[in-house]
């Protein structure tokens, strides 16, 4: 059987080649400026022999979702490991965050009420079991 | 404050009996009648002032609960006031007395009429608790939709919540004894009169206990609600 060469068997060497030439380059340019980063996903060349890196901030790479859970961001874990949003999901923490702190309190002070109401019957006694 | 209000019901007590003795003797062919009138006499102006005392301590007492309804403090005034207004115008009649017959019935009137330690002062306490209960009783309503909601969010976030369900329908049915214990009953008792109390001494005894028994209910609420909030922290 014959091989026939078509325009993408011809094209492909030279397109390969170009795109080792832009990584030499891309290379090169992150470590002029001491970076160590890849262009971000999406990122293409503005022409054949330049990549501009991004002026991304350290931080993006680290940085959870604060959509999942606005605690996470200040937990010593989320340092981009995957692991900051599942802790606490259902332990015992997580349900201390929902009691309402108020409710304590407010049992505290009815039973403050409570003891002088105790009180107002000890004195309602003492009156009444002296007559007159 | 408990131990003045003692020492004046003990004072005045013994007083009561002295007072209404003294005007007998001093009616009873004693060798000095006037001396035992004028004895009798100043007893009884004493016994008055004593009450009096103590109704201005009670209206204090009334005037500073912020629990009190407004209607309940009104009647409240109203016979305290009308006990010292009537006090008053007693003593202007003990004073002129000349008669130990008439200064008897007039210091019997002290007592009989007012009631001041028996009646009074104990209606005002147990009001003043009664209606304290209800302000307890209404703040506690308020926690129970708040801590079921813990309870709720802690099912939710797959907590075994079972004693935690049963401390509060247990709660529940404390508040619930305790509002239909506390209906109706200061309202009941501040309408007492001291002739009622003449003819019954155990007046307010269903009243004093109808408190007690929401006292204890709402004591038990707390212990609940406290054990609910710990079964919930875990």
């Amino acid at each position: 059987m014959t091989t026939h060469p078509n325009r993408r068997g011809v094209a492909a060497p030279v397109a390969g080649t170009a795109l080792a030439a832009i990584l030499a380059l891309s290379l090169a340019a992150c470590g002029a400026t001491g970076g160590d980063r890849t262009p971000a996903d999406g990122q293409t060349p503005t022409d054949d022999t330049t990549l501009t890196v991004p002026e991304s901030t350290p931080a993006t790479e680290g940085t959870v979702d604060p959509g999942d859970d606005s605690t996470a961001s200040t937990s010593p874990d989320s340092d981009g490991s995957g692991d900051s949003g599942d802790s606490g999901d259902s332990d015992s923490a997580d349900v201390d965050v929902t009691l309402d702190p108020g409710l304590a309190e407010e049992l505290a002070e009815l039973e403050a009420l409570a003891e002088q109401i105790d009180q107002q019957l000890r004195d309602a006694a003492a009156a009444a079991a002296n007559g007159g | 404050m408990k131990h003045t209000l003692r020492r004046h019901v003990l004072a005045t007590g013994m007083a009561c009996t002295a007072v209404v003795a003294l005007a007998s003797t001093a009616w009873a062919g004693d060798p000095d009648p006037n001396s035992k009138l004028e004895d009798a006499r100043a007893r009884c102006i004493e016994a008055i002032e004593v009450r009096q005392t103590e109704i201005g301590e009670l209206s204090a007492l009334a005037a500073s609960a912020p629990q009190l309804t407004d209607s309940h403090e009104g009647t409240i005034k109203s016979f305290l006031s009308a006990a010292s207004i009537g006090l008053a115008a007693l003593q202007v009649e003990i004073e002129g007395d000349q008669d130990p017959a008439e200064l008897r019935e007039d210091c019997t009137a002290i007592f009989d009429d007012y009631r001041i330690f028996a009646l009074r002062a104990p209606q005002v306490h147990l009001a003043v608790a009664g209606d304290r209960e209800a302000a307890a009783l209404a703040k506690a309503a308020t926690l129970v939709p708040r801590l079921q909601e813990a309870i709720d969010a802690a099912a939710a976030a797959g907590e075994d919540v079972t004693v935690a369900v049963e401390l509060m329908a247990h709660l529940q049915e404390a508040l619930a004894h305790a509002e239909a214990t506390l209906t109706g009953v200061v309202d009941t008792e501040l309408g007492f009169s001291p002739e009622q109390w003449n003819a019954n001494h155990s007046l307010l005894s269903a009243t004093t206990s109808a408190i007690r028994a929401v006292h204890t209910d709402l004591q038990t609420a707390v212990s609940d609600g406290r054990a609910i909030i710990a079964e919930l922290k875990g």
